[in-house]
Protein backbone atom coordinates (compact mmCIF):
# COMPACT_ATOMS: atom_id res chain seq x y z
CA UNK A 1 0.00 0.00 0.00
CA UNK A 2 2.06 3.12 -0.96
CA UNK A 3 2.01 5.93 1.78
CA UNK A 4 -0.34 8.66 2.06
CA UNK A 5 1.18 11.93 2.05
CA UNK A 6 -1.70 14.40 2.13
CA UNK A 7 -2.93 15.99 5.19
CA UNK A 8 -6.82 16.72 5.42
CA UNK A 9 -6.52 20.07 4.98
CA UNK A 10 -4.00 19.48 1.70
CA UNK A 11 -6.45 17.06 0.19
CA UNK A 12 -8.93 19.88 0.61
CA UNK A 13 -7.29 22.41 -0.78
CA UNK A 14 -6.74 19.53 -3.46
CA UNK A 15 -9.96 18.67 -4.26
CA UNK A 16 -10.79 22.66 -4.04
CA UNK A 17 -8.89 23.17 -6.72
CA UNK A 18 -9.03 19.99 -8.70
CA UNK A 19 -5.68 19.91 -8.46
CA UNK A 20 -5.18 15.98 -9.24
CA UNK A 21 -6.52 17.04 -12.67
CA UNK A 22 -3.11 18.74 -12.70
CA UNK A 23 -1.15 15.97 -10.73
CA UNK A 24 -2.49 13.24 -13.42
CA UNK A 25 -2.06 15.18 -16.78
CA UNK A 26 0.18 12.74 -18.57
CA UNK A 27 2.40 14.89 -20.99
CA UNK A 28 4.07 16.38 -17.66
CA UNK A 29 4.45 13.38 -15.38
CA UNK A 30 7.16 11.68 -16.99
CA UNK A 31 8.80 14.91 -16.39
CA UNK A 32 8.32 14.94 -13.13
CA UNK A 33 9.06 11.33 -12.31
CA UNK A 34 12.86 11.74 -13.85
CA UNK A 35 12.84 14.84 -11.64
CA UNK A 36 11.95 12.70 -8.35
CA UNK A 37 14.60 10.08 -9.38
CA UNK A 38 17.05 12.63 -9.36
CA UNK A 39 15.77 14.46 -5.82
CA UNK A 40 15.93 10.63 -4.85
CA UNK A 41 19.45 9.94 -6.11
CA UNK A 42 20.76 13.49 -4.75
CA UNK A 43 18.82 12.55 -1.03
CA UNK A 44 20.45 9.45 -1.30
CA UNK A 45 23.93 10.48 -1.12
CA UNK A 46 26.17 9.90 1.81
CA UNK A 47 26.16 13.94 2.51
CA UNK A 48 22.60 12.79 3.99
CA UNK A 49 22.99 9.55 5.55
CA UNK A 50 22.71 7.11 2.23
CA UNK A 51 19.19 6.03 3.08
CA UNK A 52 16.13 6.70 1.67
CA UNK A 53 15.43 10.94 2.41
CA UNK A 54 12.39 11.46 4.58
CA UNK A 55 9.11 11.87 2.23
CA UNK A 56 8.91 15.52 3.89
CA UNK A 57 12.38 16.44 1.95
CA UNK A 58 11.60 14.90 -1.41
CA UNK A 59 8.68 16.93 -0.78
CA UNK A 60 9.80 19.97 -0.56
CA UNK A 61 12.43 19.83 -3.43
CA UNK A 62 9.92 18.77 -5.37
CA UNK A 63 7.98 21.73 -4.42
CA UNK A 64 10.60 23.72 -5.50
CA UNK A 65 10.32 22.53 -9.29
CA UNK A 66 6.38 23.38 -8.90
CA UNK A 67 6.57 26.51 -7.57
CA UNK A 68 8.49 27.32 -10.79
CA UNK A 69 6.08 25.99 -12.99
CA UNK A 70 4.07 28.08 -14.67
CA UNK A 71 1.50 26.00 -15.70
CA UNK A 72 0.34 24.92 -12.23
CA UNK A 73 -0.48 29.00 -12.00
CA UNK A 74 -2.51 28.58 -15.25
CA UNK A 75 -4.52 26.07 -13.88
CA UNK A 76 -5.10 27.64 -10.40
CA UNK A 77 -6.25 31.13 -12.04
CA UNK A 78 -8.40 29.58 -14.07
CA UNK A 79 -10.09 28.51 -11.22
CA UNK A 80 -10.97 32.04 -9.86
CA UNK A 81 -9.49 31.07 -6.51
CA UNK A 82 -9.77 34.09 -4.12
CA UNK A 83 -6.66 34.83 -2.68
CA UNK A 84 -4.83 31.33 -3.74
CA UNK A 85 -1.56 30.10 -0.97
CA UNK A 86 0.82 29.79 -3.96
CA UNK A 87 3.16 27.94 -1.18
CA UNK A 88 0.56 25.34 -0.30
CA UNK A 89 -0.69 24.92 -4.22
CA UNK A 90 2.80 23.90 -4.43
CA UNK A 91 3.00 21.11 -1.51
CA UNK A 92 0.17 19.73 -2.06
CA UNK A 93 1.29 19.24 -5.72
CA UNK A 94 4.10 17.89 -5.01
CA UNK A 95 2.72 15.61 -2.54
CA UNK A 96 0.53 14.41 -4.82
CA UNK A 97 2.90 13.62 -7.55
CA UNK A 98 5.48 11.85 -4.76
CA UNK A 99 1.96 9.64 -4.07
CA UNK A 100 1.85 8.91 -7.68
CA UNK A 101 5.42 8.39 -8.28
CA UNK A 102 5.22 5.54 -5.14
CA UNK A 103 2.55 4.27 -6.89
CA UNK A 104 3.58 3.54 -9.92
CA UNK A 105 6.97 2.29 -8.67
CA UNK A 106 4.90 -0.20 -6.32
CA UNK A 107 2.89 -1.07 -9.54
CA UNK A 108 6.05 -1.43 -11.70
CA UNK A 109 4.87 1.10 -14.13
CA UNK A 110 7.61 3.30 -13.21
CA UNK A 111 10.79 3.82 -14.34
CA UNK A 112 9.00 2.90 -17.53
CA UNK A 113 10.09 -0.50 -19.95
CA UNK B 1 23.25 7.01 15.11
CA UNK B 2 23.38 9.35 12.54
CA UNK B 3 26.21 10.47 10.26
CA UNK B 4 27.48 13.66 11.10
CA UNK B 5 27.12 15.94 8.14
CA UNK B 6 28.69 19.79 7.98
CA UNK B 7 25.22 22.24 7.10
CA UNK B 8 27.27 24.33 4.83
CA UNK B 9 27.94 21.05 2.37
CA UNK B 10 24.48 19.89 2.79
CA UNK B 11 23.05 23.57 2.29
CA UNK B 12 25.32 23.33 -0.96
CA UNK B 13 23.91 20.40 -1.89
CA UNK B 14 20.38 21.07 -1.82
CA UNK B 15 20.59 24.75 -3.62
CA UNK B 16 22.28 22.63 -6.72
CA UNK B 17 19.55 20.48 -6.42
CA UNK B 18 17.11 22.96 -5.93
CA UNK B 19 18.55 25.23 -9.13
CA UNK B 20 18.30 22.21 -10.96
CA UNK B 21 14.86 20.96 -10.21
CA UNK B 22 13.33 24.41 -10.57
CA UNK B 23 15.06 24.91 -14.50
CA UNK B 24 13.21 21.20 -14.86
CA UNK B 25 10.00 22.83 -13.46
CA UNK B 26 10.44 25.98 -15.37
CA UNK B 27 10.93 23.54 -18.65
CA UNK B 28 7.66 21.37 -17.92
CA UNK B 29 5.88 24.72 -17.47
CA UNK B 30 6.53 26.12 -20.31
CA UNK B 31 6.38 22.93 -23.02
CA UNK B 32 2.84 22.57 -21.55
CA UNK B 33 1.46 26.04 -21.75
CA UNK B 34 2.84 26.08 -25.28
CA UNK B 35 -0.44 23.73 -26.57
CA UNK B 36 -2.80 26.42 -25.11
CA UNK B 37 -3.88 29.49 -26.55
CA UNK B 38 -4.59 31.42 -23.58
CA UNK B 39 -2.71 31.09 -20.71
CA UNK B 40 -3.06 33.08 -17.20
CA UNK B 41 0.07 34.48 -15.66
CA UNK B 42 0.74 36.08 -12.51
CA UNK B 43 2.74 39.53 -12.83
CA UNK B 44 4.48 38.98 -9.68
CA UNK B 45 5.16 35.25 -8.45
CA UNK B 46 5.95 34.46 -4.87
CA UNK B 47 9.45 33.48 -4.37
CA UNK B 48 8.91 30.16 -2.57
CA UNK B 49 12.24 28.30 -3.63
CA UNK B 50 13.86 29.61 0.04
CA UNK B 51 10.78 28.50 2.23
CA UNK B 52 11.36 24.70 0.23
CA UNK B 53 15.44 24.66 0.89
CA UNK B 54 14.52 25.50 4.58
CA UNK B 55 11.95 22.61 4.88
CA UNK B 56 14.01 20.09 3.45
CA UNK B 57 17.32 21.09 5.25
CA UNK B 58 14.89 20.68 8.36
CA UNK B 59 13.39 17.14 7.17
CA UNK B 60 16.72 15.96 6.48
CA UNK B 61 18.21 16.64 9.75
CA UNK B 62 16.17 13.31 11.25
CA UNK B 63 18.47 11.48 8.89
CA UNK B 64 21.66 13.23 9.81
CA UNK B 65 23.42 15.25 12.50
CA UNK B 66 23.76 19.00 10.90
CA UNK B 67 27.16 20.68 12.10
CA UNK B 68 26.77 24.36 12.18
CA UNK B 69 29.54 26.37 12.02
CA UNK B 70 29.87 28.83 15.02
CA UNK B 71 29.40 32.78 14.83
CA UNK B 72 31.74 35.17 15.72
CA UNK B 73 31.81 34.54 19.43
CA UNK B 74 33.86 31.47 20.11
CA UNK B 75 31.20 28.46 21.01
CA UNK B 76 28.18 30.69 20.34
CA UNK B 77 25.53 28.34 18.93
CA UNK B 78 23.18 30.11 16.55
CA UNK B 79 20.69 32.26 19.16
CA UNK B 80 17.93 31.30 16.99
CA UNK B 81 18.48 27.73 16.83
CA UNK B 82 18.65 27.97 20.48
CA UNK B 83 15.23 29.66 20.97
CA UNK B 84 13.79 26.95 18.31
CA UNK B 85 15.25 24.13 20.63
CA UNK B 86 14.35 25.97 23.93
CA UNK B 87 10.56 25.98 22.49
CA UNK B 88 11.01 22.60 21.56
CA UNK B 89 12.31 21.29 24.91
CA UNK B 90 9.46 23.49 26.66
CA UNK B 91 6.96 21.20 24.50
CA UNK B 92 8.72 17.64 25.69
CA UNK B 93 6.98 18.27 28.53
CA UNK B 94 3.64 17.39 27.19
CA UNK B 95 2.91 13.69 26.67
CA UNK B 96 2.69 12.88 22.88
CA UNK B 97 -1.28 12.64 23.10
CA UNK B 98 -1.51 15.93 24.01
CA UNK B 99 0.85 17.27 21.74
CA UNK B 100 -1.23 14.98 19.00
CA UNK B 101 -4.19 17.08 20.15
CA UNK B 102 -2.68 20.55 19.89
CA UNK B 103 -1.41 19.76 16.10
CA UNK B 104 -5.08 18.62 15.44
CA UNK B 105 -6.35 21.81 16.94
CA UNK B 106 -4.24 23.92 15.01
CA UNK B 107 -5.08 22.11 11.97
CA UNK B 108 -1.25 20.49 11.69
CA UNK B 109 -1.10 16.90 10.81
CA UNK B 110 -0.54 15.45 14.19
CA UNK B 111 0.54 11.63 12.97
CA UNK B 112 4.58 10.43 13.40
CA UNK B 113 6.73 10.35 16.56
CA UNK B 114 7.06 13.02 19.22
CA UNK B 115 9.96 15.12 17.94
CA UNK B 116 7.99 16.01 14.46
CA UNK B 117 4.26 16.81 16.07
CA UNK B 118 6.41 19.09 18.41
CA UNK B 119 8.62 20.47 15.67
CA UNK B 120 5.50 20.96 13.47
CA UNK B 121 3.87 22.68 16.41
CA UNK B 122 6.88 25.00 17.19
CA UNK B 123 7.14 25.89 13.50
CA UNK B 124 3.13 27.17 13.23
CA UNK B 125 3.73 29.33 15.81
CA UNK B 126 7.01 30.83 14.20
CA UNK B 127 9.11 29.94 17.89
CA UNK B 128 6.83 32.35 19.75
CA UNK B 129 7.98 32.15 23.31
CA UNK B 130 5.06 33.34 25.33
CA UNK B 131 2.68 31.44 22.76
CA UNK B 132 4.83 28.41 23.58
CA UNK B 133 4.56 28.62 27.41
CA UNK B 134 0.88 29.69 27.08
CA UNK B 135 0.24 26.10 25.31
CA UNK B 136 2.03 23.63 27.71
CA UNK B 137 0.94 25.52 30.75
CA UNK B 138 -2.62 24.94 29.07
CA UNK B 139 -2.18 21.12 27.94
CA UNK B 140 0.31 20.07 31.23
CA UNK B 141 -1.08 17.35 33.22
CA UNK B 142 -1.45 17.93 37.09
CA UNK B 143 1.81 18.88 38.77
CA UNK B 144 2.99 19.96 42.34
CA UNK B 145 5.28 22.39 41.30
CA UNK B 146 2.19 24.57 39.94
CA UNK B 147 -0.69 24.10 41.88
CA UNK B 148 -2.60 22.81 44.78
CA UNK B 149 -2.00 20.01 46.53
CA UNK B 150 -4.35 18.31 49.83
CA UNK B 151 -3.99 15.23 51.25
CA UNK B 152 -6.83 13.57 53.15
CA UNK B 153 -5.91 11.73 56.10
CA UNK B 154 -8.65 9.69 57.85
CA UNK B 155 -9.11 9.66 61.62
CA UNK B 156 -11.45 7.54 63.74
CA UNK B 157 -12.32 11.36 66.08
CA UNK B 158 -15.66 12.13 65.07
CA UNK B 159 -15.55 15.44 65.87
CA UNK B 160 -12.37 17.89 67.67
CA UNK B 161 -13.36 20.81 70.84
CA UNK B 162 -11.17 23.73 68.44
CA UNK B 163 -10.96 25.75 71.60
CA UNK B 164 -8.86 22.93 73.54
CA UNK B 165 -7.01 21.60 69.96
CA UNK B 166 -6.02 25.51 69.71
CA UNK B 167 -4.57 25.62 72.87
CA UNK B 168 -2.77 22.69 72.79
CA UNK B 169 -1.20 23.31 69.81
CA UNK B 170 -0.43 27.04 70.48
CA UNK B 171 1.66 24.87 73.23
CA UNK B 172 3.98 23.83 70.76
CA UNK B 173 4.39 27.08 68.66
CA UNK B 174 8.31 27.82 67.97
CA UNK B 175 8.90 23.86 69.22
CA UNK B 176 9.83 21.40 67.08
CA UNK B 177 9.20 17.84 66.96
CA UNK B 178 11.26 14.96 65.40
CA UNK B 179 8.76 12.99 63.14
CA UNK B 180 11.43 10.31 61.58
CA UNK B 181 15.21 9.67 60.90
CA UNK B 182 16.69 12.87 60.35
CA UNK B 183 13.13 14.67 59.71
CA UNK B 184 11.47 17.47 62.64
CA UNK B 185 8.18 19.19 62.29
CA UNK B 186 8.50 22.76 63.36
CA UNK B 187 5.22 24.33 64.80
CA UNK B 188 4.89 27.67 63.21
CA UNK B 189 1.91 29.62 64.32
CA UNK B 190 -2.30 28.65 65.13
CA UNK B 191 -4.59 29.96 62.88
CA UNK B 192 -8.19 30.07 64.39
CA UNK B 193 -11.31 29.98 62.01
CA UNK B 194 -15.16 29.32 62.85
CA UNK B 195 -15.16 26.08 62.30
CA UNK B 196 -12.04 24.76 61.37
CA UNK B 197 -8.08 26.17 62.75
CA UNK B 198 -4.87 25.81 60.67
CA UNK B 199 -1.25 24.80 62.32
CA UNK B 200 1.38 26.27 59.82
CA UNK B 201 4.81 24.83 60.24
CA UNK B 202 7.82 23.60 58.09
CA UNK B 203 9.45 20.38 57.47
CA UNK B 204 12.85 20.12 57.80
CA UNK B 205 15.30 17.16 56.79
CA UNK B 206 18.93 16.38 55.98
CA UNK B 207 20.14 14.73 52.95
CA UNK B 208 23.24 12.56 53.85
CA UNK B 209 25.91 11.84 51.89
CA UNK B 210 28.79 10.25 53.29
CA UNK B 211 32.43 11.51 51.64
CA UNK B 212 35.67 10.79 51.34
CA UNK B 213 38.72 8.69 50.32
CA UNK B 214 41.73 7.04 51.82
CA UNK B 215 41.93 8.15 55.69
CA UNK B 216 39.70 11.48 55.13
CA UNK B 217 36.18 10.51 55.60
CA UNK B 218 33.07 12.84 56.45
CA UNK B 219 29.10 13.01 56.01
CA UNK B 220 27.89 15.80 53.93
CA UNK B 221 24.66 17.00 55.31
CA UNK B 222 22.02 19.17 53.43
CA UNK B 223 18.91 20.52 54.83
CA UNK B 224 16.10 21.31 53.59
CA UNK B 225 12.88 23.11 54.49
CA UNK B 226 9.21 22.67 52.74
CA UNK B 227 5.58 24.50 53.72
CA UNK B 228 2.89 22.65 55.03
CA UNK B 229 -0.12 24.08 56.58
CA UNK B 230 -2.61 20.87 58.26
CA UNK B 231 -6.16 21.76 58.77
CA UNK B 232 -8.38 20.55 62.13
CA UNK B 233 -11.93 20.12 61.18
CA UNK B 234 -14.58 20.75 64.12
CA UNK B 235 -16.68 18.34 62.16
CA UNK B 236 -15.60 15.54 60.05
CA UNK B 237 -13.09 12.60 60.13
CA UNK B 238 -10.13 13.88 58.35
CA UNK B 239 -6.93 16.03 58.55
CA UNK B 240 -6.16 18.01 55.28
CA UNK B 241 -2.76 18.60 54.62
CA UNK B 242 -1.84 20.78 52.66
CA UNK B 243 1.85 20.65 51.40
CA UNK B 244 3.59 19.50 47.58
CA UNK B 245 4.85 16.41 49.21
CA UNK B 246 3.71 12.87 50.66
CA UNK B 247 6.76 13.10 53.33
CA UNK B 248 5.80 17.12 54.60
CA UNK B 249 2.76 15.97 55.06
CA UNK B 250 2.52 13.06 56.89
CA UNK B 251 4.72 14.32 59.45
CA UNK B 252 2.93 17.77 60.21
CA UNK B 253 -0.44 15.54 60.33
CA UNK B 254 1.88 13.60 62.99
CA UNK B 255 2.25 15.81 64.72
CA UNK B 256 -1.02 17.01 64.84
CA UNK B 257 -2.27 13.75 65.69
CA UNK B 258 0.32 13.49 68.78
CA UNK B 259 -0.32 16.79 69.93
CA UNK B 260 -4.01 16.17 69.82
CA UNK B 261 -4.19 12.78 70.56
CA UNK B 262 -5.79 11.53 67.64
CA UNK B 263 -5.90 8.12 66.23
CA UNK B 264 -5.07 8.18 62.18
CA UNK B 265 -6.90 5.09 59.83
CA UNK B 266 -4.66 2.44 58.79
CA UNK B 267 -6.55 2.45 55.70
CA UNK B 268 -8.73 4.23 53.53
CA UNK B 269 -13.24 4.53 55.17
CA UNK B 270 -14.66 3.64 51.34
CA UNK B 271 -17.95 1.83 52.31
CA UNK B 272 -19.21 2.15 48.59
CA UNK B 273 -19.35 -1.48 48.56
CA UNK B 274 -22.21 -2.91 45.90
CA UNK B 275 -24.96 -5.26 46.59
CA UNK B 276 -25.06 -7.27 43.57
CA UNK B 277 -24.53 -7.27 39.65
CA UNK B 278 -20.91 -6.29 38.12
CA UNK B 279 -19.76 -4.46 40.80
CA UNK B 280 -19.80 -7.02 43.06
CA UNK B 281 -16.38 -8.53 41.46
CA UNK B 282 -14.43 -4.97 41.20
CA UNK B 283 -12.18 -4.14 44.02
CA UNK B 284 -13.56 -1.83 46.17
CA UNK B 285 -11.09 0.95 45.41
CA UNK B 286 -12.01 1.05 41.91
CA UNK B 287 -15.81 0.90 42.43
CA UNK B 288 -15.19 3.72 44.96
CA UNK B 289 -13.07 5.81 42.02
CA UNK B 290 -15.78 5.10 38.82
CA UNK B 291 -18.46 6.25 41.71
CA UNK B 292 -16.58 9.47 42.17
CA UNK B 293 -15.57 10.44 38.73
CA UNK B 294 -19.35 9.88 37.86
CA UNK B 295 -21.07 11.53 40.68
CA UNK B 296 -18.90 14.02 41.56
CA UNK B 297 -16.55 14.88 38.92
CA UNK B 298 -18.83 15.07 36.07
CA UNK B 299 -21.42 16.91 38.44
CA UNK B 300 -22.03 21.04 37.67
CA UNK B 301 -20.27 23.06 38.06
CA UNK B 302 -17.66 20.27 36.79
CA UNK B 303 -17.59 17.79 34.22
CA UNK B 304 -14.84 15.61 32.46
CA UNK B 305 -12.88 16.81 29.07
CA UNK B 306 -10.79 14.42 29.26
CA UNK B 307 -9.50 11.14 31.27
CA UNK B 308 -5.21 11.34 30.62
CA UNK B 309 -4.26 8.50 32.98
CA UNK B 310 -5.44 5.85 35.02
CA UNK B 311 -3.36 3.83 37.63
CA UNK B 312 -4.09 0.32 38.52
CA UNK B 313 -2.69 -1.73 41.51
CA UNK B 314 -2.20 -5.25 40.28
CA UNK B 315 -1.95 -6.77 43.41
CA UNK B 316 1.10 -8.70 42.45
CA UNK B 317 3.04 -8.40 45.85
CA UNK B 318 7.17 -9.27 45.46
CA UNK B 319 7.39 -8.99 49.27
CA UNK B 320 7.85 -13.17 49.65
CA UNK B 321 10.70 -13.23 47.20
CA UNK B 322 12.51 -10.44 46.09
CA UNK B 323 14.56 -11.82 42.86
CA UNK B 324 10.86 -12.89 41.57
CA UNK B 325 10.27 -10.60 39.36
CA UNK B 326 6.87 -8.72 39.92
CA UNK B 327 4.34 -5.82 38.60
CA UNK B 328 2.88 -3.92 41.73
CA UNK B 329 1.03 -1.17 39.57
CA UNK B 330 0.44 -0.41 35.64
CA UNK B 331 -0.56 3.51 34.45
CA UNK B 332 -2.33 3.98 31.49
CA UNK B 333 -1.70 7.02 29.61
CA UNK B 334 -3.89 8.76 27.01
CA UNK B 335 -7.19 10.15 26.26
CA UNK B 336 -10.16 9.02 28.04
CA UNK B 337 -9.34 6.40 29.33
CA UNK B 338 -12.33 4.56 30.72
CA UNK B 339 -13.59 3.52 27.52
CA UNK B 340 -9.98 2.15 26.41
CA UNK B 341 -10.77 -1.52 26.35
CA UNK B 342 -7.20 -2.37 28.42
CA UNK B 343 -8.28 -0.02 31.19
CA UNK B 344 -12.03 -1.66 30.95
CA UNK B 345 -10.10 -5.30 31.55
CA UNK B 346 -8.48 -4.00 34.20
CA UNK B 347 -11.37 -3.08 36.15
CA UNK B 348 -13.34 -6.11 35.38
CA UNK B 349 -10.35 -8.37 36.31
CA UNK B 350 -10.83 -7.19 39.92
CA UNK B 351 -7.67 -4.69 39.64
CA UNK B 352 -7.44 -1.70 41.71
CA UNK B 353 -8.27 1.68 40.12
CA UNK B 354 -5.77 3.95 42.72
CA UNK B 355 -5.74 7.32 40.60
CA UNK B 356 -6.36 8.77 37.64
CA UNK B 357 -5.65 12.07 35.99
CA UNK B 358 -8.12 14.35 34.04
CA UNK B 359 -8.29 17.54 31.96
CA UNK B 360 -11.57 19.20 34.08
CA UNK B 361 -14.49 22.05 32.50
CA UNK B 362 -15.11 23.75 35.51
CA UNK B 363 -18.28 26.46 34.36
CA UNK B 364 -18.37 28.56 37.66
CA UNK B 365 -21.20 30.82 35.92
CA UNK B 366 -22.65 30.40 32.58
CA UNK B 367 -20.55 33.07 30.90
CA UNK B 368 -17.15 31.34 32.32
CA UNK B 369 -15.50 27.97 31.39
CA UNK B 370 -11.98 26.91 32.14
CA UNK B 371 -10.17 23.31 31.72
CA UNK B 372 -8.49 22.82 34.63
CA UNK B 373 -5.89 19.42 35.35
CA UNK B 374 -6.33 17.29 38.37
CA UNK B 375 -5.30 14.27 39.76
CA UNK B 376 -6.98 11.89 42.71
CA UNK B 377 -5.02 9.22 44.04
CA UNK B 378 -6.02 6.78 46.79
CA UNK B 379 -2.92 6.25 48.75
CA UNK B 380 -2.50 3.19 51.93
CA UNK B 381 -3.65 5.42 54.46
CA UNK B 382 -4.53 8.41 52.53
CA UNK B 383 -6.62 10.08 49.25
CA UNK B 384 -4.48 13.23 47.63
CA UNK B 385 -5.85 15.68 45.69
CA UNK B 386 -4.19 17.85 43.35
CA UNK B 387 -5.01 21.00 40.76
CA UNK B 388 -3.02 21.83 38.96
CA UNK B 389 -2.81 25.82 37.91
CA UNK B 390 -2.81 25.39 34.03
CA UNK B 391 -2.45 28.62 32.16
CA UNK B 392 -5.63 30.25 34.42
CA UNK B 393 -5.74 32.27 37.08
CA UNK B 394 -4.26 30.30 40.55
CA UNK B 395 -7.43 31.65 41.80
CA UNK B 396 -9.56 29.01 39.92
CA UNK B 397 -7.43 26.09 40.52
CA UNK B 398 -8.16 26.74 44.26
CA UNK B 399 -11.69 27.09 43.79
CA UNK B 400 -11.92 23.60 42.14
CA UNK B 401 -9.35 22.37 44.54
CA UNK B 402 -11.83 23.08 47.65
CA UNK B 403 -14.76 21.90 45.39
CA UNK B 404 -13.28 18.30 45.08
CA UNK B 405 -11.80 18.25 48.65
CA UNK B 406 -15.38 18.46 49.55
CA UNK B 407 -16.67 15.88 47.39
CA UNK B 408 -14.10 13.61 48.29
CA UNK B 409 -14.27 14.10 52.06
CA UNK B 410 -18.83 13.74 51.47
CA UNK B 411 -17.83 10.85 49.74
CA UNK B 412 -15.73 8.45 52.01
CA UNK B 413 -17.32 6.73 54.30
CA UNK B 414 -20.60 6.53 52.54
CA UNK B 415 -22.57 3.90 50.99
CA UNK B 416 -23.01 4.02 46.94
CA UNK B 417 -25.28 7.09 45.93
CA UNK B 418 -26.03 6.27 42.67
CA UNK B 419 -25.87 2.33 42.56
CA UNK B 420 -28.04 1.68 39.29
CA UNK B 421 -26.27 4.56 37.56
CA UNK B 422 -23.21 3.10 38.41
CA UNK B 423 -24.42 -0.40 37.59
CA UNK B 424 -25.73 0.88 34.01
CA UNK B 425 -22.00 2.22 33.79
CA UNK B 426 -20.44 -0.87 34.88
CA UNK B 427 -22.55 -2.69 31.85
CA UNK B 428 -20.87 -0.57 29.49
CA UNK B 429 -17.65 -1.54 30.89
CA UNK B 430 -17.73 -4.96 31.05
CA UNK B 431 -19.28 -5.47 27.68
CA UNK B 432 -16.01 -2.78 26.39
CA UNK B 433 -13.65 -5.54 28.11
CA UNK B 434 -15.40 -8.69 25.88
CA UNK B 435 -15.89 -6.26 23.13
CA UNK B 436 -13.18 -7.46 19.53
CA UNK B 437 -13.67 -4.23 17.80
CA UNK B 438 -11.17 -1.12 17.89
CA UNK B 439 -13.03 1.67 19.75
CA UNK B 440 -13.53 4.23 17.49
CA UNK B 441 -15.18 6.84 19.48
CA UNK B 442 -15.04 7.56 23.27
CA UNK B 443 -18.23 6.81 25.15
CA UNK B 444 -17.52 6.60 28.36
CA UNK B 445 -17.11 9.25 30.71
CA UNK B 446 -16.32 11.29 27.93
CA UNK B 447 -17.55 14.49 26.84
CA UNK B 448 -20.52 14.35 24.40
CA UNK B 449 -21.71 10.94 25.57
CA UNK B 450 -25.68 10.82 26.25
CA UNK B 451 -25.60 8.29 29.16
CA UNK B 452 -27.96 8.86 31.64
CA UNK B 453 -25.58 7.46 34.26
CA UNK B 454 -24.27 10.60 35.18
CA UNK B 455 -25.58 11.94 38.86
CA UNK B 456 -27.11 15.33 37.96
CA UNK B 457 -25.96 18.18 40.60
Amino acid sequence: MPRRLLSKEERALRDGLKLDKWVKNTIRRRAYFETIDLILETLGKETFGGGEPRDAAVVAMLAVAIGEDESVTDHVLRRNAAAPDWEEISRTCAGGLYEQYLRAREDGKWPEQ
Amino acid sequence: MKPIVKTEDALREITELAETVARRGRASGEETLAQQNLVRRLERRPELTETFIAEAMRALEDEVDLAEPVSDEPHQIDPAEVDREVAKKALARLKLPQLRRIAEATSLDPRGKEEDVIERIVRAYDVDASEIARLVLTNEEAREERGVTDRLFPIFNEGIDLESAESQLRMFVQRYLRTGIARWFVFQDVERHDDFLFLNGVFRTYRVEPKGEAEDFSLDATESALGVRVRVNAVGRFLEARSRGTTEARSGVTAVSKTLGLRLWEGLPIETRPREGNLLRWDHRSVFVVSFLQDQLAREPLSIFNLTSAQFETGDSAAVDENRPSVRSVKFEGTHLLSSKPACELLVEGRALVGISALLRFAPNPEEAFLVPVRVTLDRDHVTVLTGFASNRSQVARDVQGLIVNRLKAALGKPLENESGLERLAEKIVSRARDADDVTKADILAPGQSDDVTAKG
